[in-house]
C-alpha cells in the first residue's frame, strides 16, 4: 500500500499537505477536520487520506456494508472486526448527525 | 510475501529489531517509522540493501484459544516467558526468511498450536534478543485479542 505523493495530497486538499497559498486553487477546501465550519469535535491527528486508506479500515468499511446488510454476524466476524465495526458505526452515525443538523444549531449543514 | 495486516485473516509481524529494517535513531521517529509499517503493510521504505527481514505470519486467536491460553498460565502456573512463548505458538503459522525452519503445527486438547521446536528455534537464530522476539510478539497477539483496534498513527 503506497502513501500519497506530496502533490497528491495537496491536490486533494489534505489539511496536513496544504499547497502553497499563491498556488491555491478556489475550488478545493483544505481540510484538516478542525477547518469545517461549526465544528465542535476533536481535531483530528491523523491524514483522514492516510487513515481511509490503511488495509484494517478498509477491511472494517467492508465488513460493515455486509453487516449492515445482515449478510454476516458477530460469528462470522470475530470479536475484534466487530469492536472496529462499531467504532465505526458510531463515528459515521456522529458525523451524519452532525452534518444533517444546521449550522444554527450547532451542526454542519449550511442554510440557505 | 508480507500479508497485509487484517482484524480476521493472517498477518505479518517483523521485529522492531531486526537487522534488516533501518529505522531513526530517535525513539520516538523510530515508534512511528514501525507503527506506520504495521499499520499500512508497507515495509519497503524501512528496509535496507541487506537481506530480506524475518517475516512472521500470525492469526488472530479465536475467543476460545484465548480463554484455553489464559487457563493454562493458570493451570500449569507458567512463568512470564512461558506465557509468551505459549501465546506465540498459537498464533504463529508461519516463518519466512529464517533459514530452514518451518512452523509445523499440532493439536494439544483440541487447540492448534505451533511446536514447541519454533520457539527454540527463534531462541537460537536471534542469540541475546530472543526473549525480545517473543515477547513482542506476545504482546502484539494478546493487545489483539484483547483490546479495541488502536487509534491510528
Amino acid at each position: 500500500m503506497q502513501t500519497q505523493s506530496e502533490a497528491q495530497r495537496q491536490m486533494l486538499g489534505c489539511g496536513f499537505a496544504p499547497q502553497p497559498e499563491e498556488a491555491r486553487r478556489k475550488f478545493v477546501s483544505f481540510w484538516d477536520g478542525g477547518s469545517l465550519p461549526n465544528y465542535k469535535g476533536p481535531k483530528m491527528t491523523v491524514c483522514p487520506g492516510y487513515s481511509t486508506q490503511l488495509p484494517e479500515v478498509i477491511e472494517t468499511v467492508r465488513a460493515h456494508r455486509h453487516w449492515s446488510k445482515g449478510a454476516w454476524g458477530v460469528r462470522d466476524l470475530g470479536a475484534p472486526l466487530t469492536l472496529a465495526i462499531e467504532i465505526f458505526e458510531g463515528a459515521a452515525n456522529e458525523f451524519q448527525s452532525w452534518s444533517m443538523t444546521s449550522e444554527s444549531e450547532g451542526g454542519g449543514r449550511r442554510e440557505r | 510475501m508480507i500479508k497485509a495486516p487484517s482484524l480476521q485473516n493472517d498477518y505479518a509481524f517483523i521485529f522492531s529489531g531486526d537487522p534488516a529494517l533501518v529505522l531513526p535513531e530517535d525513539p520516538e521517529q523510530r515508534k512511528h517509522a514501525l507503527d506506520v509499517a504495521r499499520e499500512t503493510g508497507n515495509w519497503q521504505p524501512l528496509l535496507g540493501q541487506g537481506d530480506p527481514p524475518t517475516v512472521f505470519t500470525l492469526r488472530p486467536l479465536k475467543g476460545s484459544e484465548y480463554d484455553w491460553w489464559a487457563g493454562e498460565c493458570a493451570r500449569q502456573r507458567l512463568v512470564n516467558a512461558e506465557a509468551a512463548a505459549l501465546v506465540v505458538r498459537l498464533a504463529l503459522v508461519k516463518v519466512d526468511n529464517f533459514g530452514a525452519h518451518k512452523v509445523e503445527r499440532v493439536k494439544v486438547d483440541g487447540i492448534s498450536l505451533a511446536k514447541v521446536d519454533i520457539i527454540d528455534a527463534i531462541y537460537a537464530e536471534a542469540g541475546g534478543a530472543g526473549r525480545a522476539v517473543i515477547l513482542e510478539i506476545a504482546d502484539e497477539v494478546i493487545d489483539r485479542a484483547t483490546k479495541a483496534p488502536r487509534p491510528k498513527s
